[in-house]
C-alpha cells in the first residue's frame, strides 16, 4: 500500500513538470516584446528600462534556462507581478484561491449530498416513479450551462422572492451565517451538473451491485431491503461514484471561473477573467498553474482513496 | 470492448428509439438553421426596430426583441451557426489528433506510448474552459482560438479510448491470423483495428459536441468568446445579463437554445452508446 503510494507519488513528478511547461509554453507563445507584456507599461519603457526588465526575467537568456529559472521561482511561491497592480501574483492567489476553494468544496458537498442520497432512491426504485423522476431531472441538468442555471436561480430567488443575496461575498470566518447565504446560489449553480453526473453514477453502480451473487445470496438469507442496501451494496457501489467525486474537482474548477463572475465572488476563477481583459499575462500565467495543480492533487487523492477504499485492488503493490 | 454493429441496423435501432429521434429531429433543425442562416432570418442581425426595444412575443418579434430592437429568433438563428461550427470543429480536431495518437501508442507502445500517455495525463488535468481563457489571453478571442481550446481538452479522452480498444483488440485472434497473412502493421492499424475502435469514439464525440456548446457558452458569457457583433447564444446571454431584472425574456430564450442543443446531442449519444454497447443497456 505504502509502496503504491509512493509510487503514484514519484509518477506525479513528471506530469507536474509537464504541467510546468506547458503554462510557460503558453505565455511565450504569444506574439510580441515579453518584457512590454511583463510589465503591462505598453510604450511607456525606453530601451533601457526594457533592459533591465530582460534582465530581471532573464528573459536575455536561452528559452530552456529562462524556463529552468522560472520554475525555480515557481517553486518558491515566486509567480512574478502583476502588470496590472504591481501585487506579487502568488500572495494574491493565495488570498483569492481561498475563496474559490470555500466556494469549490461547498458546491461540491451539495453535490454529493444531493447525488447520493437521489442516486440510491433512483437505483432502488428502479423503472418507477423516483427512478423516472430523479433520470429526468439529472438528464436536464448535464445539459444546462451551470451559469444560466445561476441566472435563472438569481432570477428567481434574487430579482422575484428576494430572499437570497446575488452578488458579492462575506468571508464566512467574518459572519457565517451571511456568508452561507451568498454563497448558496453561487455553489447550486456550480455544482448542479456535478450532482447530475454523480447521482446517475451512484444509481448505475449501485443496480450492478445489486445484480450480483452476494446480493442474492443476502436475500435468500432472508435480509430486508434496506439492510441490503445500505449495509452490502452501497459500500461496494462507493467506488466508481468516488471516482467520479473526484474527476469533479476539475469541472468545478473551471466552472468557478464563469460562476464566481457571475455572483461578483471574488476567487481565483474572477481574478483570471479580470487579468485576461487586463492583459495581466503574469497573473493568468499563475492562476493555470494553481489551478491545473489543484486538479492533479484532486486526481491523485482520487486514486488513493479509491485504494485505501478497495483492498482488492493493489495494483501489484 | 464494442464491436460495431453494421450501420444499417444501427439506424434501424435508433429510429425505433425515442429520445434519438429527438436527438436527430432537433441536431438537423438546428443545422438546417445554420447552413440556411441567410435565407431563414426574417431580419437582418443588426436591423434595430426603435419601436420595439425590449419587445416581447409579438408575431412581427416571435422571441422579443434586444435593448437595441434587434430580433431575437434572428440573432439566435445565426448563434446556431456558431454552436455548430465550434462543436463540430472541435470534436473534429479532437477526433483528427486523438485517434491516430491513440492508434500509434497501441500500435507503437514502448517508450512513444509511455511518454504520449504522460503528456495526455498531463493535458487532462487543465479544464478545457480553463484551456479557453488561457488561449483567449495569449492569443485573442476568435472562432479559431475557441474551436482550439476545446479541440485541444478532446484529444486526451479520444487517445485514451481508442488505445484502450486498440490493445484489447490487438489480442484477438483475426489480428493474430493477418500478421500471420503477412499484412503490413500500417494495413492491420487502418483496416482491422480502426473500424472495430468507432464505436466508443462515435459515442464519445457525440458527447463531446453538446459539451463544446457549453464551453462556448460560458466563454460568450465572461466575454471571452467570439466577440459581437457576431451573435453567439453565449455572447447574447451577456448582454442581457444586465436587463435580466427589466426584461427577463433576453436571458431565458438563448439558455433554453443551448439546453434543447445539447439536451440532443447527449440523448443521441446516450442513445448510440445503448445500441453500441449492449452491456450498458438500462443502466446508464
Amino acid at each position: 500500500m505504502q509502496r503504491y503510494i509512493l509510487r503514484r507519488l514519484a509518477q506525479l513528478v513528471p506530469t507536474l513538470l509537464l504541467i510546468t511547461m506547458m503554462v510557460f509554453a503558453l505565455m511565450h507563445a504569444i506574439p510580441g516584446d515579453p518584457a512590454r507584456m511583463m510589465v503591462g507599461a505598453g510604450d511607456a519603457l525606453d530601451e533601457a528600462q526594457l533592459a533591465v526588465v530582460r534582465r530581471e526575467y532573464n528573459l536575455d537568456r536561452p528559452v530552456p534556462v529562462q524556463y529552468a529559472l522560472w520554475l525555480g521561482r515557481a517553486l518558491t511561491g515566486d509567480l512574478g507581478r502583476s502588470s496590472a497592480n504591481q501585487r506579487r501574483v502568488g500572495e494574491e492567489l493565495l488570498l483569492r484561491a481561498s475563496v474559490t476553494f470555500e466556494l469549490g468544496l461547498f458546491a461540491w458537498l451539495i453535490a454529493a449530498a444531493i447525488a447520493i442520497p437521489a442516486g440510491v432512491i433512483a437505483a432502488v426504485h428502479r423503472g418507477r416513479v423516483p427512478d423516472f423522476a430523479a433520470t429526468l431531472v439529472a438528464v436536464g441538468a448535464v445539459a444546462m450551462p451551470g451559469f444560466w442555471v445561476g441566472i435563472m436561480l438569481i432570477l428567481v430567488f434574487g430579482v422575484h422572492l428576494r430572499w437570497l443575496p446575488t452578488q458579492g461575498y462575506v468571508p464566512l470566518g467574518t459572519d457565517l451565517a451571511d456568508g452561507l447565504r451568498h454563497m448558496v446560489l453561487p455553489a447550486i449553480a456550480l455544482g448542479i451538473t456535478s450532482a447530475a453526473l454523480m447521482m446517475r453514477q451512484m444509481r448505475s453502480a449501485l443496480l450492478e451491485v445489486m445484480s450480483l451473487d452476494f446480493i442474492r445470496t443476502a436475500r435468500a438469507k432472508g435480509l430486508a431491503k434496506w439492510p441490503i442496501v445500505l449495509g452490502h451494496a452501497l459500500r461496494n457501489a462507493m467506488l466508481p461514484v468516488v471516482t467520479v467525486m473526484g474527476l469533479e474537482v476539475g469541472r468545478i474548477f473551471a466552472g468557478a471561473v464563469v460562476i464566481e463572475t457571475l455572483f461578483g465572488v471574488p476567487g481565483m476563477g474572477r481574478l483570471m477573467v479580470q487579468a485576461v481583459f487586463q492583459h495581466d499575462f503574469m497573473v493568468v500565467q499563475g492562476s493555470v498553474l494553481v489551478m491545473a495543480t489543484a486538479v492533479l492533487a484532486a486526481n491523485f487523492i482520487t486514486d488513493i482513496l479509491y485504494t485505501v477504499l478497495d483492498p482488492r485492488i493493489r495494483y501489484g503493490a | 470492448m464494442i464491436a460495431l454493429p453494421t450501420p444499417d441496423s444501427v439506424a434501424g435501432h435508433l429510429l425505433r428509439t425515442p429520445r434519438a429521434i429527438f436527438g436527430i429531429a432537433v441536431i438537423l433543425l438546428v443545422l438546417l438553421g445554420a447552413i440556411f442562416a441567410e435565407h431563414l432570418i426574417p431580419y437582418d442581425t443588426e436591423d434595430m426596430d426603435f419601436d420595439a426595444l425590449l419587445g416581447g412575443i409579438t408575431a412581427a418579434h416571435p422571441f422579443g426583441t434586444d435593448q437595441l430592437g434587434r430580433d431575437m429568433l434572428s440573432r439566435l438563428i445565426l448563434g446556431a451557426r456558431v454552436a455548430m461550427e465550434v462543436s463540430i470543429g472541435a470534436v473534429g480536431l479532437g477526433v483528427a489528433i486523438g485517434v491516430p495518437l491513440g492508434l500509434a501508442t497501441a500500435i507503437i507502445g514502448g517508450w512513444f506510448d509511455d511518454v504520449t500517455m504522460r503528456v495526455m495525463d498531463a493535458v487532462v488535468v487543465f479544464p478545457s474552459l480553463l484551456v479557453a481563457v488561457a488561449l483567449a489571453a495569449a492569443l485573442g478571442n476568435s472562432l479559431g482560438t475557441v474551436i482550439l481550446a476545446i479541440g485541444i481538452a478532446n484529444v486526451p479522452w479520444l487517445a485514451r479510448i481508442v488505445r484502450g480498444q486498440a490493445l484489447g483488440l490487438r489480442e484477438l485472434d483475426f489480428v493474430a491470423a493477418a500478421e500471420v497473412a503477412g499484412t503490413t502493421r500500417l494495413r492491420i492499424m487502418t483496416h482491422h483495428i480502426l473500424p472495430n475502435c468507432l464505436a466508443p469514439v462515435i459515442v464519445q464525440t457525440t458527447l463531446g459536441m453538446g459539451y463544446a456548446v457549453l464551453t462556448e457558452a460560458a466563454l460568450g458569457f465572461i466575454g471571452v468568446g467570439i466577440q459581437p457583433p457576431t451573435p453567439t447564444w453565449g455572447n447574447m446571454l451577456q448582454a442581457a445579463f444586465p436587463l435580466l431584472e427589466q426584461h427577463p425574456l433576453l436571458s431565458v430564450v438563448p439558455g433554453v437554445a443551448i439546453f434543447m442543443l445539447v439536451l440532443a446531442f447527449n440523448l443521441l449519444g446516450d442513445a448510440l452508446r445503448d445500441i453500441l454497447d449492449p452491456r450498458m443497456r438500462g443502466i446508464q
